[in-house]
């Protein structure tokens, strides 16, 4: 009788056709040991189909209930606690990072202890570097001598007045000269 | 709930905002300068040479009595000398400092002075102002023998005039004219 009630619920399970109750119900036939070897080597499986569905644990429901339609501060709060945690955690090794590497930096020694033996030498340092700088800047004293030359032209220009003026005088002399002439003779 | 919302975004963000900024300014403040990092590169390595000489060592000096008054000024306003350079007599190659170091020296604020060419190779003086006055001046030479200097301080184009004591004196003032 059980057999053949556990044939039709088979038929019914692979037909697509059982109710949750009849699944359930199939599972606890075959994992009965008094069923025929036959049926559980070719059926056992099915009562792992039936999932065991854990109880959940203790406020399981409450904090799904805070998570689905708790107020959003709530949320927003962890969030917020969330990303400080990790950008404090992230600028705490940055900063030992560098601070690390700044005070590791290679603290130069003054290359000479005298302070007679450094006077020395830094003249000699800055004169080789003025020497330098003249070499690029000398060209410019050629610039100067090309305020020479307007000057010179300022000089020229006073010459061609005066030439005009004596250009004046002589048509003057021109224009007055027959009459002049006449009365010394 | 929209405006609560908002209220939340703006209060992350200025989270975002204080953490970037705090990340920045001590990168920055850590930060080594082009030629710091080619100091900590090359010096007391074989087939090198570098001299340095303090603000500590500068401030001795300026007790130093000195009969050039010039001079004695100059030194008072120089925090900083730093040299590096190329055993000439050491077979090094494949070092070239202005190659290096200019490029750098462009993008951390330095601006070219002037560039000589000389036989031996260029010479090239860059310089960083700040706050209106010259606050690094360095000298990068070429060619065989090729050197770094670098001079820290309180350098107008005066300072630097004055450098040239009694070399031509009268061109650098020019110099400070076509500044201007």
């Amino acid at each position: 009788m059980e057999q053949e009630k556990i044939r039709e619920l088979l038929n019914k399970y692979f037909d697509g056709t059982t109710t949750e109750e009849e699944e359930t119900q199939l599972g606890i036939y075959l994992s009965d040991p008094s069923v025929s070897s036959f049926v559980r080597s070719e059926y056992g499986y099915i009562p792992g189909l039936v999932p065991e569905i854990p109880e959940p644990s203790e406020g399981f429901y409450e904090k799904l209930s805070e998570m689905t339609f708790g107020d959003s501060e709530t949320t927003f709060r962890r969030r917020l606690l969330r990303f400080t945690r990790i950008a404090a955690a992230a600028a705490i090794l940055t900063g030992a990072l560098l601070i690390f590497n700044y005070t590791n930096r290679s603290e130069t020694r003054d290359t000479y202890g005298d302070p007679e033996v450094a006077m020395a030498e830094v003249r000699n340092i800055l004169l080789a570097v003025s020497e330098k700088m003249t070499t690029g800047t000398g060209a410019l004293g050629s610039i100067n001598s090309l305020n020479t030359a307007p000057e010179t032209l300022n000089g020229l220009r006073i010459i061609n007045q005066v030439d005009d003026d004596l250009s004046k005088l002589r048509y003057l002399d021109r224009l007055s000269g027959p009459d002049e002439k006449t009365e010394k003779q | 709930m929209k405006k609560l919302k908002n209220n939340n975004t703006h209060k992350m963000k200025k989270l975002l905002i204080i953490i970037s900024l705090s990340a920045i300014s001590l990168s920055a403040f850590c930060q080594k300068s082009p030629v710091d990092e080619m100091f900590d590169r090359y010096s007391g390595k074989e087939g090198f040479t570098s001299v340095y000489i303090s603000s500590r060592m500068f401030s001795l000096l300026s007790r130093i009595d000195s009969e050039d008054e010039e001079f004695r000024n100059l030194v008072t306003r120089i925090r900083g000398i730093r040299i590096l350079s190329i055993d000439s007599t050491k077979n090094v190659s494949g070092i070239n400092f202005a190659a290096e170091l200019l490029p750098k020296l462009t993008r951390n604020g330095f601006e070219e002075l002037m560039t000589v060419k000389e036989e031996s190779g260029e010479v090239r003086f860059m310089i960083r102002e700040a706050g209106g006055r010259i606050a690094e001046l360095i000298m990068i030479t070429g060619g065989h023998g090729s050197s770094v200097v670098s001079i820290t301080g309180d350098l107008d184009l005066k300072t630097i005039a004055s450098l040239s004591g009694s070399m031509g004196i009268e061109e650098l003032e020019d110099l400070e004219k076509v500044k201007k």
